[in-house]
């Protein structure tokens, strides 16, 4: 099997993981929904990466036609995933401190 | 809590135990006779001070069973329970913490995420030596610090800041996950853990291959992504499940 059609593959295994993860994300925050930040921000990060996945699918599946704006904005996706994770971090810390009463 | 038994009171109630058993202070003179003015006063001074001491018996037992029912616990245990200084600092806390120790210092099970990372980041210094950018890799213009006849291209550089800033993000966020839903022992939390951990190894090939051998790193990063996010998956549809489950 050729590594591009292997690599065809496995971008369609992430799309398929993702939107799950998404889905499920989706609910937790339904479920969720005021309790706490952090809930929000983790279903962002999830979202982002989706997003990420979403546009490597597509760039992936259409190869050099649109290189550039899909390269751009998967940049653009990982980059507000680590601003989600960064901040779902600081969320989840702060959760449990008023948790504990610490 | 610590019960300190009263030492006048424990007195009280041997002496009432005493008492009721019948071996000291009898009632009456076996003899018969009858008894002298002193001895009047010493009887009525004896079943005064039983009046007493029953009086004082009742108190405690009163109380004893008014803490029994205000603390829902027998009181044998109140009376035996000798509590380090270690137990009263975390009386009752909301989230029982769980400590795990370990004989490797550091090496708690929180921690094994910090180690296992840097353990990685290690491994991915070490493969950037072992595995440095192929001259066909700079001819491709797929790493950045060389090709384009010397000339930076700003696509790889946004693509290697925004790798690093993800890797950074998603260290922390697996760091806080640990020491939170981890530490707290929540179930399910630890497929989360690992899927960051995954997401960690997955920003790092990003990385590599931008800076090292581009295959090598681009063939790990592709295949640890899909693992990463099957993880994800299953921890995110774990903990709705609980969740839901709780609600």
């Amino acid at each position: 099997m050729d590594m591009s059609t292997i690599y065809h593959l496995l971008s369609l295994i992430n799309l398929i993981a993702v939107t799950l993860s998404v889905l499920f994300a989706k609910k937790l925050y339904d479920s969720t929904r005021g309790a706490a930040d952090f809930w929000l921000f983790l279903s962002a990060f999830i979202f982002s990466l989706g997003a990420y996945i979403l546009f490597d699918f597509i760039e992936k599946l259409f190869s050099v036609t649109f290189d550039s704006p899909i390269n751009a904005a998967q940049d653009m996706s990982i980059t507000f995933a680590a601003i989600f994770a960064l901040v779902s971090a600081i969320y989840v810390k702060k959760m449990f401190d008023e948790m504990t009463g610490e | 809590m610590v019960v300190k038994k009263n030492k006048k009171s424990g007195k009280i109630v041997d002496r009432v135990t005493k008492i009721k058993s019948g071996k000291k202070m009898p009632l009456k003179n076996k003899t018969g006779k009858k008894e002298t003015k002193k001895g009047n006063k010493k009887l009525n001074k004896s079943k005064k001070d039983r009046l007493k001491d029953v009086l004082l018996f009742e108190d405690i037992k009163r109380n004893v069973e008014n803490k029994q029912i205000q603390e829902n616990k027998p009181a044998d245990v109140i009376e035996k329970v000798v509590l380090t200084q270690d137990t009263q600092i975390n009386q009752d806390p909301i989230l029982p913490m769980v400590r795990f120790g370990s004989l490797i210092p550091f090496a708690s099970k929180r921690n094994y995420y910090t180690i296992i990372s840097f353990l990685f980041i290690l491994m991915f210094f070490v493969g950037g030596y072992i595995y440095p950018a192929t001259s066909e890799d700079i001819a491709s213009n797929y790493v950045i610090w060389a090709g384009n006849e010397g000339k930076y291209d700003r696509g790889l550089f946004s693509q290697f800041y925004a790798s690093i800033a993800f890797t950074m993000g998603v260290f922390l966020l697996g760091y806080y996950v640990n020491a939170t839903f981890i530490r707290y022992n929540i179930k399910d939390w630890n497929y989360f853990s690992i899927g960051i951990l995954l997401m960690l190894f997955f920003g790092l090939g990003r990385i590599g291959e931008l800076v090292y051998d581009h295959n090598i790193f681009e063939g790990f990063k592709n295949i640890v992504l899909p693992v990463a996010l099957i993880v994800l998956a299953f921890a995110s549809y774990k903990i709705y499940k609980n969740m839901a489950e709780a609600i």
